[in-house]
Protein backbone atom coordinates (compact mmCIF):
# COMPACT_ATOMS: atom_id res chain seq x y z
CA UNK A 1 0.00 0.00 0.00
CA UNK A 2 2.80 2.15 0.70
CA UNK A 3 4.75 1.21 -2.03
CA UNK A 4 1.81 1.86 -3.78
CA UNK A 5 1.28 5.67 -2.71
CA UNK A 6 4.66 6.01 -3.03
CA UNK A 7 4.73 4.74 -6.95
CA UNK A 8 1.80 7.15 -7.34
CA UNK A 9 3.38 10.25 -5.54
CA UNK A 10 6.42 10.08 -7.95
CA UNK A 11 4.40 9.59 -10.96
CA UNK A 12 2.50 12.20 -10.65
CA UNK A 13 4.96 14.02 -9.85
CA UNK A 14 6.82 12.87 -13.48
CA UNK A 15 3.55 13.72 -15.23
CA UNK A 16 2.71 17.60 -14.70
CA UNK A 17 4.43 19.99 -17.94
CA UNK A 18 5.88 23.13 -16.70
CA UNK A 19 4.43 25.93 -15.23
CA UNK A 20 3.92 28.38 -12.00
CA UNK A 21 6.54 29.94 -9.58
CA UNK A 22 9.48 27.48 -9.60
CA UNK A 23 12.70 26.42 -9.73
CA UNK A 24 14.79 25.09 -12.77
CA UNK A 25 15.64 22.01 -10.96
CA UNK A 26 13.51 20.33 -13.96
CA UNK A 27 15.29 21.63 -16.72
CA UNK A 28 18.66 20.16 -18.57
CA UNK A 29 20.40 23.09 -17.79
CA UNK A 30 23.76 22.20 -19.73
CA UNK A 31 21.39 21.63 -23.02
CA UNK A 32 20.78 24.18 -25.52
CA UNK A 33 18.23 23.07 -27.82
CA UNK A 34 17.37 25.16 -30.89
CA UNK A 35 13.76 25.41 -31.11
CA UNK A 36 12.26 26.96 -34.95
CA UNK A 37 8.53 27.21 -35.83
CA UNK A 38 5.70 29.78 -35.51
CA UNK A 39 4.30 31.22 -32.43
CA UNK A 40 0.88 29.96 -31.37
CA UNK A 41 0.96 32.01 -28.46
CA UNK A 42 2.84 34.66 -26.88
CA UNK A 43 1.74 34.91 -22.95
CA UNK A 44 3.65 38.11 -21.37
CA UNK A 45 2.86 37.38 -17.43
CA UNK A 46 3.74 36.42 -14.10
CA UNK A 47 4.63 34.22 -12.10
CA UNK A 48 6.65 33.46 -15.43
CA UNK A 49 6.18 34.09 -19.50
CA UNK A 50 5.36 31.68 -22.12
CA UNK A 51 5.74 30.59 -25.57
CA UNK A 52 3.77 28.14 -27.30
CA UNK A 53 5.77 27.49 -30.62
CA UNK A 54 5.29 24.97 -33.31
CA UNK A 55 7.88 23.65 -34.84
CA UNK A 56 7.03 21.82 -37.92
CA UNK A 57 7.88 17.81 -39.01
CA UNK A 58 10.33 19.23 -41.40
CA UNK A 59 12.72 21.02 -38.75
CA UNK A 60 16.30 20.96 -38.42
CA UNK A 61 16.78 19.14 -35.58
CA UNK A 62 13.90 16.41 -35.85
CA UNK A 63 13.75 15.60 -31.80
CA UNK A 64 12.03 19.37 -31.85
CA UNK A 65 9.28 18.54 -34.06
CA UNK A 66 5.49 19.25 -32.24
CA UNK A 67 4.04 22.01 -29.52
CA UNK A 68 6.60 22.94 -27.16
CA UNK A 69 5.90 25.21 -24.23
CA UNK A 70 8.69 27.39 -23.22
CA UNK A 71 8.65 29.03 -20.42
CA UNK A 72 10.45 32.16 -19.68
CA UNK A 73 10.89 34.03 -16.16
CA UNK A 74 8.70 36.84 -14.75
CA UNK A 75 7.95 40.10 -17.03
CA UNK A 76 10.16 42.30 -14.60
CA UNK A 77 13.44 39.84 -15.03
CA UNK A 78 12.54 39.92 -18.97
CA UNK A 79 11.64 43.39 -19.32
CA UNK A 80 15.27 44.08 -18.25
CA UNK A 81 16.80 42.45 -20.65
CA UNK A 82 14.78 44.03 -23.53
CA UNK A 83 11.71 41.56 -23.69
CA UNK A 84 8.27 43.79 -24.47
CA UNK A 85 4.57 42.57 -24.28
CA UNK A 86 4.41 42.61 -28.10
CA UNK A 87 8.35 40.80 -28.42
CA UNK A 88 6.39 38.13 -29.78
CA UNK A 89 2.16 37.69 -31.63
CA UNK A 90 0.55 34.93 -32.37
CA UNK A 91 1.73 33.85 -35.87
CA UNK A 92 5.41 35.06 -35.92
CA UNK A 93 8.02 33.29 -36.31
CA UNK A 94 11.00 32.63 -33.75
CA UNK A 95 13.97 30.72 -33.14
CA UNK A 96 14.31 30.10 -29.67
CA UNK A 97 17.70 28.55 -27.74
CA UNK A 98 15.87 26.88 -24.38
CA UNK A 99 17.12 24.06 -22.17
CA UNK A 100 14.54 20.95 -22.43
CA UNK A 101 13.03 19.70 -19.46
CA UNK A 102 14.96 16.39 -18.25
CA UNK A 103 12.31 14.13 -18.36
CA UNK A 104 12.51 14.08 -22.08
CA UNK A 105 8.81 13.42 -22.31
CA UNK A 106 7.01 16.33 -21.60
CA UNK A 107 7.36 18.84 -24.30
CA UNK A 108 8.27 22.22 -22.00
CA UNK A 109 11.74 23.95 -22.06
CA UNK A 110 13.35 26.63 -20.44
CA UNK A 111 13.94 29.67 -22.47
CA UNK A 112 17.30 30.48 -22.98
CA UNK A 113 17.78 33.26 -25.53
CA UNK A 114 15.31 33.98 -28.90
CA UNK A 115 17.47 35.15 -31.95
CA UNK A 116 15.30 37.80 -33.38
CA UNK A 117 15.52 38.61 -37.42
CA UNK A 118 18.47 40.92 -36.99
CA UNK A 119 20.44 38.08 -35.11
CA UNK A 120 20.33 39.76 -32.12
CA UNK A 121 20.28 37.91 -29.08
CA UNK A 122 17.44 38.49 -26.58
CA UNK A 123 18.18 36.87 -23.22
CA UNK A 124 15.83 35.48 -20.96
CA UNK A 125 17.71 36.84 -17.69
CA UNK A 126 21.53 37.37 -16.81
CA UNK A 127 22.64 34.10 -17.70
CA UNK A 128 24.57 33.83 -20.47
CA UNK A 129 27.07 31.34 -22.39
CA UNK A 130 29.93 29.85 -21.19
CA UNK A 131 32.61 31.86 -22.36
CA UNK A 132 31.25 34.59 -23.60
CA UNK A 133 31.23 36.76 -20.27
CA UNK A 134 28.59 37.71 -17.87
CA UNK A 135 27.12 34.86 -15.28
CA UNK A 136 27.21 31.85 -16.43
CA UNK A 137 24.51 29.84 -17.87
CA UNK A 138 23.95 27.56 -14.95
CA UNK A 139 21.37 29.30 -12.60
CA UNK B 1 -23.11 17.01 -10.55
CA UNK B 2 -20.47 16.23 -13.73
CA UNK B 3 -22.69 19.74 -15.27
CA UNK B 4 -21.65 21.56 -12.06
CA UNK B 5 -18.20 20.64 -12.38
CA UNK B 6 -17.94 21.74 -15.54
CA UNK B 7 -19.53 24.97 -14.81
CA UNK B 8 -16.88 25.60 -12.11
CA UNK B 9 -14.35 25.40 -14.40
CA UNK B 10 -15.82 27.87 -16.92
CA UNK B 11 -16.05 30.27 -13.98
CA UNK B 12 -12.43 29.97 -13.27
CA UNK B 13 -11.33 29.87 -16.92
CA UNK B 14 -14.11 33.41 -17.46
CA UNK B 15 -12.11 34.55 -14.33
CA UNK B 16 -8.45 33.84 -15.50
CA UNK B 17 -9.36 36.11 -18.70
CA UNK B 18 -10.91 38.73 -17.39
CA UNK B 19 -9.08 42.44 -17.72
CA UNK B 20 -8.26 42.73 -14.45
CA UNK B 21 -6.60 39.18 -13.95
CA UNK B 22 -5.09 39.68 -17.40
CA UNK B 23 -3.74 42.77 -16.34
CA UNK B 24 -2.67 41.76 -12.33
CA UNK B 25 -0.76 38.91 -14.09
CA UNK B 26 1.19 41.33 -16.55
CA UNK B 27 1.92 43.52 -13.21
CA UNK B 28 6.02 43.72 -13.18
CA UNK B 29 5.83 45.30 -9.31
CA UNK B 30 2.19 44.27 -8.04
CA UNK B 31 2.51 40.37 -8.92
CA UNK B 32 5.89 39.76 -6.93
CA UNK B 33 4.38 41.72 -4.12
CA UNK B 34 1.60 39.93 -3.23
CA UNK B 35 2.98 36.27 -4.59
CA UNK B 36 5.95 37.71 -1.79
CA UNK B 37 3.85 38.60 0.79
CA UNK B 38 1.91 35.53 0.79
CA UNK B 39 4.51 33.58 1.44
CA UNK B 40 6.25 36.05 4.05
CA UNK B 41 3.18 35.84 6.03
CA UNK B 42 3.31 32.29 6.49
CA UNK B 43 5.91 33.22 9.06
CA UNK B 44 2.89 34.94 11.34
CA UNK B 45 0.48 32.52 10.39
CA UNK B 46 1.78 29.13 9.84
CA UNK B 47 4.79 29.85 11.95
CA UNK B 48 2.96 30.81 15.32
CA UNK B 49 0.72 28.61 15.37
CA UNK B 50 3.72 25.74 15.18
CA UNK B 51 4.90 27.56 18.17
CA UNK B 52 1.44 27.04 20.04
CA UNK B 53 1.23 23.34 18.61
CA UNK B 54 5.24 22.72 20.29
CA UNK B 55 4.51 23.97 23.57
CA UNK B 56 1.26 21.46 23.36
CA UNK B 57 3.19 18.54 22.66
CA UNK B 58 6.01 19.86 24.80
CA UNK B 59 8.69 19.82 22.30
CA UNK B 60 9.25 23.46 23.47
CA UNK B 61 8.58 26.60 26.07
CA UNK B 62 7.88 23.62 28.18
CA UNK B 63 7.63 26.16 31.46
CA UNK B 64 5.41 28.73 29.85
CA UNK B 65 1.42 27.67 30.68
CA UNK B 66 -0.01 26.91 27.41
CA UNK B 67 -2.56 29.93 27.90
CA UNK B 68 0.46 32.28 28.15
CA UNK B 69 1.38 31.41 24.61
CA UNK B 70 -1.70 31.13 23.29
CA UNK B 71 -2.58 34.76 23.85
CA UNK B 72 0.68 35.50 22.66
CA UNK B 73 0.70 34.07 19.70
CA UNK B 74 -2.97 34.68 18.65
CA UNK B 75 -3.04 38.58 18.18
CA UNK B 76 -0.58 38.23 15.52
CA UNK B 77 -1.33 34.62 14.13
CA UNK B 78 -5.17 35.73 13.27
CA UNK B 79 -3.85 39.20 11.24
CA UNK B 80 -1.46 36.76 9.78
CA UNK B 81 -4.02 34.51 8.47
CA UNK B 82 -5.76 37.15 7.35
CA UNK B 83 -3.14 38.26 5.03
CA UNK B 84 -2.32 34.89 3.44
CA UNK B 85 -6.05 34.61 2.91
CA UNK B 86 -6.21 37.67 0.68
CA UNK B 87 -3.07 37.12 -1.25
CA UNK B 88 -3.62 33.81 -1.72
CA UNK B 89 -7.45 34.86 -2.74
CA UNK B 90 -5.80 37.14 -5.43
CA UNK B 91 -3.56 34.46 -6.48
CA UNK B 92 -5.94 32.39 -7.15
CA UNK B 93 -8.38 34.71 -8.79
CA UNK B 94 -4.96 35.22 -11.55
CA UNK B 95 -4.50 32.42 -12.67
CA UNK B 96 -8.00 30.90 -11.57
CA UNK B 97 -8.74 28.41 -14.25
CA UNK B 98 -5.00 26.70 -13.87
CA UNK B 99 -4.98 27.00 -10.52
CA UNK B 100 -8.75 25.00 -9.85
CA UNK B 101 -7.45 22.03 -12.31
CA UNK B 102 -4.07 21.66 -10.07
CA UNK B 103 -4.34 18.24 -8.30
CA UNK B 104 -1.88 19.86 -5.76
CA UNK B 105 -3.79 22.69 -5.01
CA UNK B 106 -7.22 20.34 -4.08
CA UNK B 107 -4.89 18.49 -1.97
CA UNK B 108 -3.87 22.20 -0.16
CA UNK B 109 -7.80 23.14 -0.20
CA UNK B 110 -8.96 19.42 1.77
CA UNK B 111 -5.98 19.85 4.17
CA UNK B 112 -6.85 23.50 4.88
CA UNK B 113 -10.41 22.37 4.99
CA UNK B 114 -9.24 19.55 7.71
CA UNK B 115 -7.07 21.83 9.39
CA UNK B 116 -10.37 23.93 10.38
CA UNK B 117 -12.00 21.20 11.33
CA UNK B 118 -8.95 20.37 13.75
CA UNK B 119 -8.95 24.00 15.48
CA UNK B 120 -12.57 24.10 15.71
CA UNK B 121 -12.03 21.08 17.87
CA UNK B 122 -9.63 22.49 19.86
CA UNK B 123 -11.76 25.35 20.00
CA UNK B 124 -15.00 23.43 21.36
CA UNK B 125 -13.39 20.47 23.27
CA UNK B 126 -10.46 21.24 24.86
CA UNK B 127 -9.99 25.10 25.00
CA UNK B 128 -13.34 25.41 27.44
CA UNK B 129 -10.86 23.41 30.15
CA UNK B 130 -8.16 24.94 28.91
CA UNK B 131 -7.71 26.32 32.90
CA UNK B 132 -8.20 23.04 34.11
CA UNK B 133 -5.60 20.78 32.45
CA UNK B 134 -3.38 23.80 32.46
CA UNK B 135 -3.49 23.72 35.95
CA UNK B 136 -2.28 19.95 36.25
CA UNK B 137 0.27 20.46 33.05
CA UNK B 138 -1.46 17.05 31.88
CA UNK B 139 -2.35 17.79 28.19
CA UNK B 140 -5.68 15.57 27.15
CA UNK B 141 -4.43 12.96 24.82
CA UNK B 142 -6.99 14.57 22.38
CA UNK B 143 -5.27 18.17 22.76
CA UNK B 144 -2.11 16.49 21.82
CA UNK B 145 -3.10 14.91 18.97
CA UNK B 146 -4.64 17.79 17.68
CA UNK B 147 -0.89 19.81 17.87
CA UNK B 148 0.18 16.42 16.04
CA UNK B 149 -2.22 17.10 13.37
CA UNK B 150 -1.93 20.76 13.38
CA UNK B 151 2.24 21.16 12.36
CA UNK B 152 1.84 18.15 10.10
CA UNK B 153 -1.35 19.24 8.16
CA UNK B 154 0.32 22.48 8.11
CA UNK B 155 3.56 21.14 6.51
CA UNK B 156 1.07 19.62 3.83
CA UNK B 157 -0.27 22.54 2.64
CA UNK B 158 3.17 24.54 2.53
CA UNK B 159 4.56 21.45 0.82
CA UNK B 160 1.27 21.39 -1.43
CA UNK B 161 1.61 25.02 -2.07
CA UNK B 162 5.01 25.05 -3.58
CA UNK B 163 4.41 22.13 -5.57
CA UNK B 164 1.34 23.48 -7.40
CA UNK B 165 3.83 25.90 -9.43
CA UNK B 166 5.37 22.60 -11.05
CA UNK B 167 1.90 21.87 -11.84
CA UNK B 168 0.37 24.91 -13.31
Amino acid sequence: MKLKLLALGISLLCAFPVIAHHSFAMFELTKDVTYEGTVLEYRWENPHTHIILKVDEGAADPSTAGTWDIEGGATSIMGRQGWTRSTFKAGDHAKLIAHPMKDGVTKGASLFYAVMPDGKRLYHDIARPKGEGGASSTK
Amino acid sequence: MLLAAISIVELCHWIQHTAWATGFRQADLFFPLVEGTHILALSLSVGLILMLDFRILRLGFPTEPVTRIMHQVMPWALPGFAIVFVTGTLLFLAQAESVYTNTYFRVKMLTLFLLGVNAAVFQFKYYPSLAEWEATDAVPTGARAIAAVSLAFWLVVIACGRLMAYEL
